[in-house]
């Protein structure tokens, strides 16, 4: 499949965002391609061209509200101007994954995704994931001792568990295609799979 | 001034700098060991060891004191300091856990601390060259274990037994004939008053009652941390007032700044203010390139303003480098001959009476490290007081580095080591935390520097790009007696020194003057070349070039003779024999002394055995499968590699499996060596089939993962499988982070002769295969 075929205005066409990935689009192609899929699962709120209102968004559960430029990438506004820095900017232009957040069950590259996109919606980060940090795919990260040095992988472990809520029991093949989007540059990548596979089966 | 012969200027290879004494007061002050107390005693420098390592010819050697890496609270928790930085290895899980076993303490109730950059107090800290392990395991053996001789003389004496009659035991100190026992928090007060055994006296604990060392059951002391986004990195750092800082560079290394106008970027919404910062001529080490800062409210909103920068650059004297052009020079400079930096025998004699000799040059370019955390640094500068935030792999370098920057004391500069989001060499120049201290002091608030990926690919140190061009002369029998090497590559030292030329000796150590094979003429020769942007360290440096020639050479011969490659490998390396490399002046072994790490062609024979015996080599391939192998010593470790691929009808490349055997020696935690040589598979990889840096008029032309691509998941080894060799009693430890990394692409390059019958000889693969 050639991603640079697909009509991004057509939601039932919409690959998902980690296929996206692979096919280094720019940014303005994926972001489009972001709305097209919100808008699938929600009104996505049109925003205008120069508008400067407050925005409103919930945070792993809390509202937030920004009044700044509404174009800022969600993931400075989680790092920056809320301070939640378990997620990781690596790329800026979603090839690499590690900013990867959930939004209605979607896992979504935040440095690609404005506050405005996501106005009015739920964003999970890592932080937010789990309240003790065991949720299954962090229980199996663990148990499999995945990470080397560690930055890439609260991405990876957002994109699993994004994967999870749609597909509880992948196959091996479409966990890697899952968690194609996802850099790891130590090369986690044998036990990342073993792990989503774990956290599938039961921890 | 030529680095070959001022190699004291590369940090790393300078010989052993004398400590000053350094007072009581001054080491206990500033320690900053949470809670409890130190232990106290007096300090001692580099003891003599089991076996020698080149630990102390490091700047700053080794410290090995209790009072300076342990503490131990009342409630008995013990926190020991971890000195050398966590990029992924588990360094910083490693040698603490050493301490641990020798002193006996429980490893639930142990806190890792990080300690800051202080090689006076800490002994070197520049967590590079895989040597972390190597030079530090007997050091940490001795400090836990004067720990435990202080816990147990501390119980004796409160008991009024001798201290024969005592023993530490899991965290607690037992008097065997009463039953009694107390615990470490219950002895830390009095045993911080025992003095510290001297280290010849001390008794080290049997390797058979070790509960922790060469187990590999204990994950990494981060591993919570990281799964929950608790872990904090060098971007992770907030401090109130902060500033976010994104920086335009000169696109052209030697180039500077003419001119800029800010006026549109300070009209974006967030941005606080535009200005220049300071740049150093090329090469100038690890000092910034200077340029233009946007400094905002959010990273966001400054790299949105960078964009809306407009400036004027002037490029300087690498404004042509082309990378076609330069591979064609390179190229007649290997067909010449060059500097001779081994010989043995009459190579030209006996390359003239050969039956057959087989030639084969050998391109890899520029390599970028891309670790998944770009530069990133925090400084905090006041007066004449500096603190940085940085995840540096020098932090006795870094804080150096600061302080002649700011021209300022290096009493004065706090360098706090945050986790390393993967190094790979990049982060042992500290050129971002440079920056960020330039402009904290500038704005007088403090700062974070954030790199872009676009700036890491376009401003780093890259792996240098290298002509490797070796001719082999066989006789009637098909057995070699002649091999000349020609390596040519801009140097590291060139990022130190202008109108570097040759390559350093410890470049040349890298796989060039130490080619292991028992032949009887040998001329290794070094031509010359220029470099025309900042070369650096990436994991594993020239032995990747070189490792990736030698053993697809081996291939080579291999087909020419119509023999096993594995055979023939072995046949290549010959006897079992120690190397005796007389004629190479200055022979660099990876800083450590031949007597204790000497080239042994049996252990190197040994892991070509094993991975041959566990990666079933000769197993049957269904077509288009085909196996290759490589070995190679690096690191003072030996590894060898068997990979398998299959290549199909339209040259798509999967690699089923890989098999790696490593000879790392004594070592410590066999869990992380398992990972680091999954992971050198990986990077392998990635080298092999995407990694390119090309420029054109100076400037780098790749830019982010799209254009400058790394193995992802999808297209990784179905299955790594690691085994490492059992070390002998008194086999010191080797290197593991970065000798994996080697034998990768030459064992993946003879699989798809094995597969295709095609025969690659630059890198990277790209679209050779495809059909």
């Amino acid at each position: 499949m050639d991603a640079r075929h697909i009509h991004l205005n057509q939601p039932s066409t919409v690959p998902s965002f980690s296929e996206l990935s692979r096919y280094a689009l720019t940014a303005r192609v994926l972001r489009k391609a972001l709305l097209a899929h919100l808008d699938e699962t929600l009104q996505a709120v049109p925003y205008q061209e120069g508008e400067i209102i407050m925005i409103k968004l919930k945070i792993n559960g809390q509202e937030q509200n920004w009044g700044g430029d509404p174009d800022l990438p969600l993931l400075w506004f989680i790092r920056d101007e809320i301070g939640l820095t378990g997620t990781k900017f690596g790329c800026g232009q979603a090839l690499c994954g590690s900013c990867t957040v959930i939004v209605d069950k979607q896992a979504v590259r935040a440095c690609v995704t404005s506050v405005s996109d996501v106005r009015d919606r739920e964003v999970t980060t890592i932080e937010g994931l789990h309240p003790t940090g065991d949720h299954p795919v962090q229980k199996a990260w663990r148990q499999l001792n995945v990470p080397q040095c560690g930055f890439c992988q609260t991405g990876q472990i957002m994109q699993a568990a994004a994967l999870l809520m749609g597909n509880p029991k992948p196959s091996h093949d479409q966990i890697r295609e899952s968690l194609s989007g996802n850099i790891c540059r130590c090369g986690c990548y044998q036990r990342i799979e073993n792990a989503v596979h774990l956290a599938s089966t039961g921890v | 001034m030529n680095m070959l012969n001022h190699p004291s200027k590369l940090r790393g290879f300078e010989k052993q700098i004398k400590i000053e004494n350094v007072s009581r007061r001054s080491i206990l002050k500033g320690l900053g060991l949470a809670g409890g107390f130190v232990l106290a005693a007096p300090i001692m420098m580099r003891p003599a060891l089991a076996y020698e390592t080149g630990a102390g010819q490091m700047p700053h050697g080794t410290v090995v004191d209790p009072r300076v890496f342990v503490s131990i609270a009342s409630d008995g928790i013990v926190t020991i300091l971890a000195h050398r930085a966590e990029m992924g290895t588990g360094v910083r899980t490693s040698l603490p856990m050493i301490v641990a076993e020798e002193m006996e303490a429980d490893w639930k109730r142990v806190r890792v601390q990080q300690a800051h950059g202080d090689e006076a107090k800490f002994g070197n800290q520049d967590t590079d060259g895989s040597r972390s392990t190597r030079h530090y395991l007997m050091p940490m053996r001795q400090i836990g274990a004067s720990a435990r001789t202080m816990l147990e003389q501390a119980a004796a004496k409160r008991w009024g037994v001798p201290a024969t009659e005592v023993k530490a035991s899991n965290h607690e100190v037992v008097h065997g004939a009463s039953g009694r026992k107390l615990g470490f928090g219950e002895l830390a007060a009095d045993a911080a008053q025992q003095s510290v055994p001297s280290v010849e006296g001390l008794k080290l604990k049997d390797p058979k009652d070790f509960r922790y060392l060469g187990k590999g059951a204990i994950g990494i002391v981060d591993l919570h941390d990281i799964t929950t986004g608790a872990a904090r990195y060098g971007a992770d750092v907030r401090l109130p007032g902060m500033k976010y800082a994104v920086i335009a560079r000169p696109p052209v290394t030697g180039g500077k700044l003419v001119s800029f106008d800010g006026s549109e970027a300070m009209k974006v919404s967030g941005v606080e203010k535009v200005v220049e910062v300071k740049g150093w001529p090329w090469p100038s080490k690890f000092q910034p390139l200077g340029g233009v800062a946007v400094i905002a409210r959010n990273t966001g909103a400054a790299i949105k303003g960078r964009d809306a920068l407009k400036i004027v650059w002037e490029d300087g004297p690498n404004g042509k480098y082309e990378s076609g052009a330069y591979r064609k020079e390179l190229e007649e400079a290997a067909r010449k001959p060059g500097l001779v930096v081994r010989k043995e025998g009459d190579v030209e004699a006996a390359l003239k009476g050969a039956d057959k000799v087989i030639v084969g040059e050998y391109f890899l370019p520029h390599l970028a490290h891309v670790a998944m955390e770009p530069p990133v640094a925090v400084a905090d500068v006041k007066g004449d007081k500096a603190e940085i935030w940085a995840p540096v792999q020098s932090a006795g370098g870094t804080r150096e580095d600061v302080a002649k920057t700011l021209d300022i004391p290096q009493e004065n500069v706090t360098v706090n080591v945050t986790l390393l989001g993967g190094g790979f060499g990049r982060k042992s120049k500290c050129d971002f935390a440079l920056e960020a201290a330039l402009l904290s002091k500038e704005l007088g608030a403090p700062v974070k520097v954030q790199w872009t990926r676009e700036d890491d690919i376009h401003n780093g140190f890259l792996h240098t790009v290298s002509v490797e061009r070796i001719e082999a002369g066989l006789d009637k029998s098909g057995k070699v007696t002649a091999w000349r090497h020609r390596s040519v590559a801009p140097s590291i030292a060139s990022t130190f020194a202008a109108g570097t030329v040759h390559q350093a000796p410890f470049e040349l150590g890298m796989g060039l003057v130490d080619m292991p094979f028992e032949i009887a003429n040998v001329s290794c020769e070094n031509p010359e070349a220029a470099a025309h942007t900042r070369i650096g360290w990436f994991r594993s440096v020239s032995n990747i070039p070189r490792a990736f020639a030698v053993q697809s050479m081996v291939g080579e011969i291999a087909h020419a003779t119509g023999r096993d490659p594995k055979e023939m490998l072995l046949e290549l390396i010959g006897s079992p024999r120690i190397l005796k490399l007389d004629s190479v002046k200055d022979l660099w072994n990876y800083g450590e002394p031949y007597d204790s790490y000497p080239i042994d062609t049996a252990r190197l024979r040994r892991v070509v055995e094993l991975v041959a015996e566990k990666g079933e080599w000769g197993r049957k391939m269904p077509k288009g499968h085909g196996l290759g192998i490589a070995a190679h010593r690096s690191f003072v470790s030996y590894i060898a590699t068997i990979i398998e691929v299959a290549v199909d009808d339209k040259g798509k490349l999967t690699v089923p499996r890989v098999d790696t055997a490593i000879d790392c020696g004594t070592y410590v935690n066999p869990e992380r060596i398992q990972s680091q040589i999954e992971g050198a598979a990986i990077m392998g990889l990635s080298l092999a089939k995407y990694g390119e840096i090309t420029f054109k008029d100076g400037k780098v032309q790749q830019k982010n993962f799209d254009d400058c691509p790394v193995i992802r998941i999808d297209e990784s080894p179905a299955v790594t499988n690691v085994h490492i060799v059992p070390p002998g009693p008194d086999t010191p430890p080797s290197g593991v982070g970065e000798p994996g990394v080697p034998p990768f692409a030459p064992a993946l390059i003879n699989a798809i002769f094995a597969a295709t019958g095609k025969r690659i000889r630059a890198l990277p693969i790209g679209k050779q295969l495809e059909t």
